[in-house]
């Protein structure tokens, strides 16, 4: 046989089995089509598996998303710092709490609903409940549930009640810290006192499990508001108001403002007498700014303490004004008497004696004139004055000028402690000793006018002996003077210092129209007495500073050098 | 023909053992996973416990609430005393006294 390779054109002939390959090619055939089927089911069979795979790798790569929903409800983190005073006691911490939410729309029996909650909350009122259940929107039933009101609610087996998870603040001090702390609103945002002020640091999510800590001490807070609430009982006062600061460093251990109120307990408050006395509120504070003219006349050396100012008229007029004291003084009196006694002629003329200029200057670095820069939304602003005709003189002994208690007292601070100038602050922070020092007076001039201040403690004709407490060296001044917007009413402060040979604190006491207290017993150089209806300072904020020092003191650790004599305490059957 | 399908085994095979294998791989993941979440909401329910332990303390222990409860519940009163009023035995309290008596008696003698 000729291969047909070569020639196509060529034919060849041979012969096969018909029927071998007619059958052959049938069975070729039909296998033929056997794999096509089977390729066709091969290829969706495989194509089914490779969807089928490439889900099973997308979804074993992605995290699982079904733990995002119960991780909301378990572990919401806290949305606001805690707030700590200076021996890490608790001052305010968020809790999870919630609000009771009502779908009108899922409540199927609406009468039973109400008898229920008019059972178990008598305090909601029914009229209103109705009128909002008739609305058919969504509304708040309770919010800020106690646990006791959540299982009540839980109870009541109630499908249209909703429980909405919620971040309470909550003061473990209740009303002792109400006029720093402040309050926060239903988002958690501050609206008032230290909440307002630091809202963006309490709020900040990094630092959440950082306390804020403070400079106040919640011991010596409540000890100088006990005192503070007695003497409002006492002497039937308005308001009060107390300070303790640290004259070196300027760290608030302690500010109380009568009347106060719970920030557990949220309501409106409107009344001006539930203001913050020592920061926000502005008074003429009388004769506590003498030891400023001293200071100054001092510190220019036009006198010395000893100096005697001779012929010290009974009264002077100053353009329309008479100007004259309460008591009648001796016409010569020295420089430090002028303050132990307080006369206010005796003031007058050494103020005229240094100038306007240099007085409103030294006021002004003492930054008695403007608003001070304090950790609290709540700053009063001083009434503004012009230095015109007789300002000086009434200036001299602290009339016709106001300012805030805070400010006096970080006056006080200023020129007890050395001379340099201290602010105020609520905020413990521990590198306040780096901070640069201005000075305002010599060393020299702080210590002369410590000693007088001690003599108006101790010396016989001294303002302030009831505030000479055993064993703290306490000096300081007093101011009586009438309220600025009511002219029968009286605002009496005492400014005091202890221990006053090298002042650590600095102790401020106010009281809103203090009157009589007849039924007190009172220690008067070594004697019992009662029956007293005076109301000049000396006769109250004075008493209440020195029951405050008697009680803080052994708590600041004050060396006692008095003490060898009292320290051991009995029980008294 | 065999070596073909001796391919197509082999493919097939490989496929259906990842088919197994990655279903018991992610089951095995998702088993930890829940022990993880389980062991995280414990701690968070420990640590909202502490909190809340931790803030009734702090209630509890403030100074309001706990000169309430003196005042409540003890009913005595504490004096100070000088220090020359103390003796640390009876004898040295006799020998004072004798003392004292022996000077006032003296005292009445001279006048």
């Amino acid at each position: 046989m000729k291969s047909t390779k070569n020639n196509k054109n060529q034919k060849s002939f041979f012969f096969d089995d018909f029927l071998e390959t007619v059958q052959k090619n049938k069975k070729l055939n039909k296998s033929k089509i056997y794999e096509d089927r089977l390729y066709v089911l091969f290829s969706l069979f495989f194509s089914l598996i490779l969807i089928f795979s490439i889900s099973i790798f997308s979804i074993s790569i992605q995290e699982s998303n079904f733990q995002g929903y119960k991780k909301a409800n378990y572990n919401s983190p806290l949305l606001r710092r805690d707030v700590l005073d200076r021996n890490g006691e608790l001052m305010a911490r968020n809790i999870n709490s919630y609000h009771a939410a009502v779908k009108p729309s899922l409540i199927q029996n609406k009468e039973n609903f109400i008898l229920n909650i008019q059972l178990n909350f008598p305090e909601i009122s029914i009229v209103n409940l109705k009128k909002k259940l008739r609305n058919k929107k969504r509304f708040y039933l309770k919010k800020r549930l106690t646990p006791d009101e959540k299982n009540k609610l839980r109870s009541l087996g109630e499908k249209g009640i909703i429980m909405e998870p919620f971040q309470s603040r909550v003061y473990p001090h209740g009303q002792l810290y109400s006029h720093i702390l402040g309050q926060i609103d239903d988002d958690n945002y501050g609206i008032s006192g230290i909440e307002k002020y630091f809202d963006q640091e309490l709020g900040d999510m990094q630092k959440v499990k950082e306390p804020l800590v403070l400079t106040l001490d919640s011991n010596i807070q409540f000890l100088i508001k006990t005192e503070l609430n007695q003497a409002m009982d006492d002497f039937k006062a308005n308001a009060a108001g107390g300070l303790l600061m640290d004259v070196k460093n300027g760290e608030v251990l302690s500010l109380v403002s009568l009347p106060d109120y719970n920030p557990n307990i949220r309501e409106n408050i409107s009344d001006s007498k539930y203001m913050n006395q020592i920061t926000k509120g502005v008074f003429e504070l009388g004769s506590v700014f003498k030891t400023f003219t001293i200071a100054l006349a001092l510190e220019e050396k036009i006198f010395s303490p000893e100096t005697k100012i001779n012929k010290i008229p009974n009264k002077i007029k100053c353009s329309k004004y008479t100007i004259g004291d309460i008591h009648d003084f001796p016409e010569s009196l020295t420089v430090e008497d002028i303050l132990i006694r307080s006369s206010n002629i005796g003031a007058l003329m050494i103020a005229r004696k240094i100038g306007e200029k240099k007085l409103k200057n030294f006021l002004e670095n003492l930054s008695l004139l403007k608003p001070i820069d304090f950790e609290l939304e709540e700053i009063g602003q001083p009434l503004n004055f012009k230095w015109e005709k007789c300002k000086l003189e009434t200036v001299s002994y602290g009339h016709g000028i106001t300012t805030t208690p805070l400010q006096a007292a970080a006056a006080y601070a200023a020129i007890t402690n050395g001379g340099y100038l201290v602010k105020p602050t609520l905020q413990l922070k521990k590198n306040l000793n780096l901070e640069k020092k201005i000075s305002i007076i010599s060393k020299t001039t702080s210590d002369q006018i410590n000693k007088i201040l001690r003599k108006v403690v101790t010396d016989k004709e001294g303002t302030a002996s009831f505030a000479n407490i055993l064993g703290y060296n306490v000096g300081g001044k007093t101011g009586t003077s009438k309220s600025y917007k009511d002219k029968n009413k009286n605002i009496n402060t005492f400014i005091s210092i202890f221990p006053s040979n090298d002042p650590r604190y600095v102790l401020l006491t106010i009281l809103d129209d203090p009157k009589g207290a007849p039924h007190l017993i009172y220690n008067y150089k070594n004697q019992k007495i009662s029956n007293i209806s005076r109301t000049e300072a000396g006769w109250n904020s004075v008493y209440v500073a020195g029951k405050i020092i008697e009680k803080i003191g052994p708590i600041l650790a004050i060396n006692n050098n008095e003490v060898h004599n009292t320290h051991v305490v009995k029980k008294n059957n | 023909m065999f070596l073909y399908n001796k391919k197509k085994l082999a493919v097939i095979l490989i496929y259906i053992s990842f088919f197994i294998t990655i279903p018991i791989i992610k089951n095995e993941s998702r088993l930890i996973e829940k022990k993880i979440q389980i062991h995280e909401s414990t701690i968070f329910l420990l640590e909202k416990n502490l909190l809340e332990a931790n803030l009734e303390f702090q209630y509890l222990t403030s100074p309001a609430m706990l000169s309430s409860k003196i005042e409540k519940y003890l009913e005595q009163k504490y004096n100070n005393l000088e220090l020359s009023q103390i003796y640390l035995n009876i004898e040295d309290f006799i020998f004072e006294q004798k003392n004292t008596t022996r000077i006032l008696t003296n005292e009445k003698h001279k006048k």
